[in-house]
């Protein structure tokens, strides 16, 4: 493993960056500004992917910036796990950037230099994250990420937005004090906090309640954006921000940060032996297996689609806490390999097949305005391509095969038997029959169903059987009439699945991550992200797992 | 030959293009796709080819051995004959590509070389089929989501029990296949009894089958026919998979009970598709019987049964389909004398109810003969055996008998007893000649029991391979099918009055659908409560606490019922205080 001395890190968190000024300054011409948003992200894209190869063979690049206080070292450095984070959010960046540009124009939204420029900052600071290179700036880049994402939040700029807003940056402010916390015991513990694959040294031989201590105060901090509970209710209230912003940021890159900062905690502060030894995976494992599966019971009951994804993302979150903390707590054994590689795999495979569902709950909101399950019957007709992707997607987050979701999971399945942990194993299973029944009642009644021949939905709070079903029948009957009123745009008209249901900005990133999640389940190596996992995997347990 | 692509790859594409052609040129499309599986799994030579890696592990995509050429052979068949039953029957493209789907991974599932490959396709089938029910609308749609729930959780079963066996062995590969274990089937002892509740689920466990009589009703005609034919019979292969060396005695006795509870269900029904239905689980019980008793001979006949089972099974979905496609009446109580009306689909039926009961002449009676005597011969009398026949032996004579007479009241209620009001047509020409071909294999694989054995995996007439040899013909066996029938025949005579009384009659989702539906909603409730209440009580918590840090006058007001405190001291107070905290202090610092 060679240590590249590079510019490439630094470029790469600058590039967005530096976009943030020419956005701000170009407000009155529209398409300039967003042609400066699409430069930075496919400059961006290209210098992360420019690094993968060398990354892959297992070399690290890394740029010095000295140290202006001890114990604070500038430093970046692109190794596995950051290019995985890194790579991941500047390619969904691209495909965001020209989503975003058809939502906001779509539904002529104010503010769209804020918008853009802050989403630019959030882009820079999230690739920050991911190219820290120790426990301080990966502190420093997490806290620029609440700051940038702030405006987007409270974007709509009305007192439900601004109370989300606040109640986000209680939780992520209250979040980062527990990190810094964290970060102090280490500091006094081991002397240093830069990132070590395998574990910082000085750990092993600290007291062990400190380093639980520690461990704690880390695992807490970055906890409240990894949404494990209960910890997670800002998320289902951040639901209020435009839908790219849910999706790029609250499914992909402000939610993965929380996760790849447990997942840096784990290996490369601690280290899976470490943890092993200390004995506190298992515990940060019950708490992962909870949040999946009460998240999907509570995902049962939304009627409204962003919040129901929502809820859902906190469960699938999960999945990738849960990898972890059962690899590590397995450590040394042929478990920790398969559980590390299915937690981290889900991460781009949750990121592609989650932001589809967003975007499709987008443009069901720029082009019908349509946002609750009970009105949704027959919208198939309108929006096929949409409602199709969705569909894929929602069939990925079940676990169904030739999609994403089915091969991290099934990682992570090998993990959790070899580990002889049954009670993780039947969370699992028990998630994945939950995902189908909150997510293909949507499917169905899209396509299959029509308005004024639909079951009222959510459907627990409809009659047992439906529509149908003998309470109904006893009941009057009037399982159908007016949904409490929403029933305001008739059926919907019928649209040939030729990209007629909306502007192709829209549709477009639509099929692709639609794409890109059925590339992931069917050959997740050729499709780089794997590979990159492989990598982190074979780093952190110095295991062979190149196969 | 060599074996170039996987079997189930023709078909699949002709289900991606389906949609995109004229009707007559998909349905072509997907009939000759269908069909040319049967001459390519024919000739392609035996061993496990095209090897692959998939996420990194090994899997082979097509493993040809005697009993996964039989499911190819017969899959191919019924595939092409359903598709011309769909286009005769004025089935739309997508609901053909949809089935199409469905046959494709079928196949794929049965030529897979390793249990990950399996899984793959089980899982890609139930989605399939779970859109082949949709894609009618109404009440299918319901249906259709309970029906892919419960699929969900027998393939989540069947994954953990695959994912066990990998723990245990670290490949997936069959141990047949080149680089596999070298025990066959799931290894250890908790992998085989997860994945047998979880096929349990697909081919209709006494408990875990109210799907089947739920869902297969309710779409249209010509989708019931594929859809009676792949699950359950894939899972009859599954279950060989797990089972291949020795079977298991439990799973023996669930087939025996199945084949009695599936023909006693289907006796109370009115409905034309939902006694099929019943009657698919009481098959499939001879079929999981034969795999359960393990021996070459009950292998044999189990896989027998498979091959004739979709024969006339598909046969009589297409004749009650032609039925209602024909009067638009789904049940019995409004039929009567279609005889003289549709000869043709009434002959037809008469062919397969007689092979589905097992009368002689017809293939129900060879392979179900098969199985029956490996209940004899291969396996323990068991608790209660009577006058030489063993107890599973028992069930399986007793689920004959149930067959007779649900059949005898089928075609009494429908075809022969009393006139129909009006009159309706025949079968069109590709109903008649879809149905026809299959009749006529019904009768040939009757009458030459010898072309059916060329095919089995096991040689019954042959004494160095199976423990008894199997004569079809004998006297024995012919007066044993004929007391059936007669037996048959007195049973429905005498419970034909009581039977017409009878409403419907509940089965276990009576009971389970509302305690999961009501379960759930209260279990929901629950948590968003709970989460709801905590969520408020810290909010206030924030807030109370916000609000005496910004002014504790007012906060130690509101305590003290005053409206502001002024926490000012003046200039005695701040004396007095003074003083207190460094007498404190002295005093801390002298004791310490």
């Amino acid at each position: 493993m060679t240590e590249i001395t590079s510019l490439r890190p630094l470029a790469a968190v600058l590039v967005s960056a530096v976009a943030v000024a020419p956005i701000l300054a170009s407000g009155a011409r529209p398409n300039l500004r967003e042609a400066w948003t699409l430069l930075a992200s496919v400059l961006t894209l290209g210098l992360v992917a420019s690094m993968v190869p060398a990354v892959l063979d297992g070399d690290v690049y890394v740029t010095e910036l000295g140290s202006l206080v001890p114990y604070v070292d500038f430093t970046l450095q692109a190794d596995a796990l950051g290019v995985l984070f890194a790579l991941l959010a500047s390619t969904l960046w691209l495909a965001t950037s020209f989503y975003s540009i058809g939502y906001m124009r779509g539904l002529d939204e104010h503010s769209q230099t804020r918008y853009f420029a802050a989403f630019a900052g959030s882009v820079a600071s999230a690739v920050g994250v991911a190219f820290a290179a120790n426990l301080v700036m990966l502190y420093l880049f997490y806290e620029l990420l609440t700051v940038a994402t702030y405006p987007l939040v409270a974007h709509d700029e009305t007192d439900e937005a601004r109370a989300a807003g606040r109640k986000y940056l209680a939780y992520t402010f209250g979040g980062g004090v527990a990190v810094l916390g964290g970060i102090l015991l280490v500091v006094h513990l081991a002397g240093t906090t830069a990132f070590v694959p395998g574990g910082i040294d000085g750990l092993a031989g600290a007291d062990p309640t400190l380093a639980r201590a520690a461990f704690a105060l880390l695992v807490t901090g970055f906890g409240v954006k990894a949404a494990l509970m209960p910890l997670h209710s800002w998320l289902p209230d951040a639901m209020v921000a435009p839908t790219p912003v849910s999706g790029l940021l609250h499914a992909v890159a402000v939610v993965k940060s929380g996760v790849f900062g447990i997942a840096r905690v784990l290996l490369d502060v601690f280290g899976v032996d470490l943890v092993a030894v200390l004995d506190v995976g298992t515990l940060l494992a019950v708490v992962a297996a909870f949040t999946l599966v009460t998240a999907s019971v509570i995902a049962l009951r939304q009627d409204n689609l962003k919040r129901r994804l929502a809820f859902s993302t906190v469960s699938q979150l999960s999945y990738i806490v849960l990898g972890l903390a059962v690899g590590a707590a397995a450590a040394p054994s042929e478990a920790t390999k398969w559980a590390l590689i299915g937690g981290l795999l889900h991460i781009p495979a949750h990121a592609f097949m989650k932001l589809t569902l967003f975007f499709c709950a987008g443009a069901l909101h720029v082009e019908t305005h349509t946002d609750d399950i009970s009105d949704m019957a027959g919208i198939g007709k309108r929006m096929p391509l949409t409602m199709g992707a969705f569909a894929v997607a929602a069939a990925g987050m079940a676990g169904i095969p030739l999609v994403a979701g089915f091969t991290s999971k099934y990682f992570l399945l090998i993990g959790t038997v070899s580990a002889g942990n049954l009670v993780f194993t039947v969370a699992l299973l028990v998630s994945g029959v939950l995902n189908i029944a909150y997510f293909w009642p949507v499917v169905y009644t899209a396509f299959f169903e029509s308005q004024g021949d639909s079951d009222e939905k959510p459907l627990l709070a409809g009659p047992f059987g439906g529509r149908f079903g003998r309470a109904a029948r006893t009941d009057g009957g009037h399982a159908n009439d007016g949904h409490h009123g929403h029933d305001d745009h008739g059926p919907f008209e019928r649209r040939a699945p030729n990209g007629a249901e909306g502007s192709w900005f829209v549709v477009g990133p639509i099929l692709f991550a639609a794409t890109g999640s059925v590339a992931l389940g069917v050959v997740p190596d050729a499709a780089v992200f794997l590979q990159v996992v492989r990598e982190i995997v074979a780093g952190a347990t110095a295991v062979g797992v190149v196969f | 030959m060599e074996a170039i692509v996987p079997p189930f790859v023709p078909v699949l594409l002709a289900a991606l293009l389906l949609p995109f052609l004229g009707r007559r040129t998909g349905h072509a499309l997907g009939a000759l796709a269908s069909a040319a599986v049967v001459p390519y799994v024919w000739l392609v030579s035996e061993g496990a080819h095209l090897p692959a890696k998939l996420f990194g592990f090994d899997v082979v995509l097509f493993n040809v051995d005697p009993f996964s050429t039989l499911m190819g052979l017969i899959f191919g068949f019924i595939g092409a004959a359903g598709v011309l039953y769909s286009y005769a029957s004025d089935a739309d493209n997508l609901q053909t590509a949809f089935a199409l789907g469905y046959v494709g991974t079928s196949i794929g599932a049965v030529f897979g070389g390793d249990w990950l490959s399996l899984i793959f396709f089980w899982e890609l089938m139930a989605v399939t089929s779970t859109l082949l029910v949709w894609y009618y609308g109404g009440k299918a749609v319901r249906a259709g989501f309970r029906y892919a729930l419960a699929h969900g959780i027998g393939g989540t079963l069947f994954l953990g029990a695959v994912i066990w066996h990998f723990a245990e062995t670290g490949t997936f590969l069959f141990a047949s296949v080149p680089g596999g274990p070298e025990a066959a089937g799931l290894a250890g002892s908790v992998a085989p009894v997860l994945a047998a509740v979880g096929i349990g689920v697909n081919v209709g466990f006494i408990g875990l089958h109210a799907w089947l009589p739920d869902t297969y009703p309710r779409p249209h005609v010509a989708a019931s026919v594929f859809l009676c034919v792949f699950t359950t019979k894939t899972g009859v292969y599954g279950m060989y998979r797990v089972f291949p060396q020795d079977g298991n005695v439990a799973v023996a006795y669930m087939g025996g009970a199945m084949a009695v509870f599936g023909a006693t269900m289907a006796l109370f029904q009115n409905d034309m598709r939902r006694l099929l239905s019943y009657h698919i689980q009481s098959q499939v019980g001879y079929m999981v019987a034969g795999v359960g008793i393990g021996s070459a001979l009950a292998q044999a006949g189990a896989f027998a049964h498979v091959f004739n089972h979709i024969l006339y099974k598909g046969l009589l979905f297409m004749t009650a389909g032609v039925v209602v496609y024909r009067t638009g009446e789904e049940s019995l109580k409004k039929l009567g004398g279609l005889a003289r009306e549709m000869p043709l689909t009434a002959g037809a039926f008469t062919v397969a109810a007689l092979s589905i009961a097992g009368f002689p002449g017809f293939n129900g009676f060879v392979s179900k003969g098969i199985v029956i005597s490996a209940s004899h011969y291969d396996f323990g009398a068991g608790p209660f055996a009577v006058a030489g026949y063993n107890s599973l032996e028992i069930l399986l004579l007793v689920g004959g008998v149930g067959t007779f007479m649900s059949f005898i009241k089928f075609g009494y209620y429908a075809f022969f007893h009393g006139s129909y009001d009006g009159s309706v047509k025949d079968a069109n020409r590709g109903q008649s000649v879809a149905m026809v071909t299959v009749a006529a294999l019904c009768v040939v694989y009757g009458l030459f029991p010898n072309a059916l054995f060329a095919i089995l995996p096991f040689d019954v007439t042959s004494g160095a391979v199976v423990s008894h040899v199997y004569h079809t013909y004998t006297v024995g066996h012919i007066l044993e099918g004929l007391a059936l029938a007669a037996l048959g025949l007195v049973g429905f005579a005498l419970v034909k009055r009581p039977l017409s009384g009878l409403g419907r009659v509940p089965d276990v989702d009576r009971v389970y659908n509302p305690a999961l539906f009501y379960g759930t909603r209260a279990l929901v409730v629950g948590v968003t409560e709970l989460y709801a209440a905590v969520d408020r009580a810290v909010v206030r918590g924030a807030a109370v606490t916000t609000a005496v840090v910004r002014s504790p006058g007012d906060a130690a007001g509101r305590t003290l019922g005053d409206e502001r405190l002024s926490l000012r001291a003046d200039y005695s107070t701040s004396i007095l205080l003074v003083a207190i905290v460094l007498a404190v202090l002295v005093a801390a610092s002298v004791s310490l």
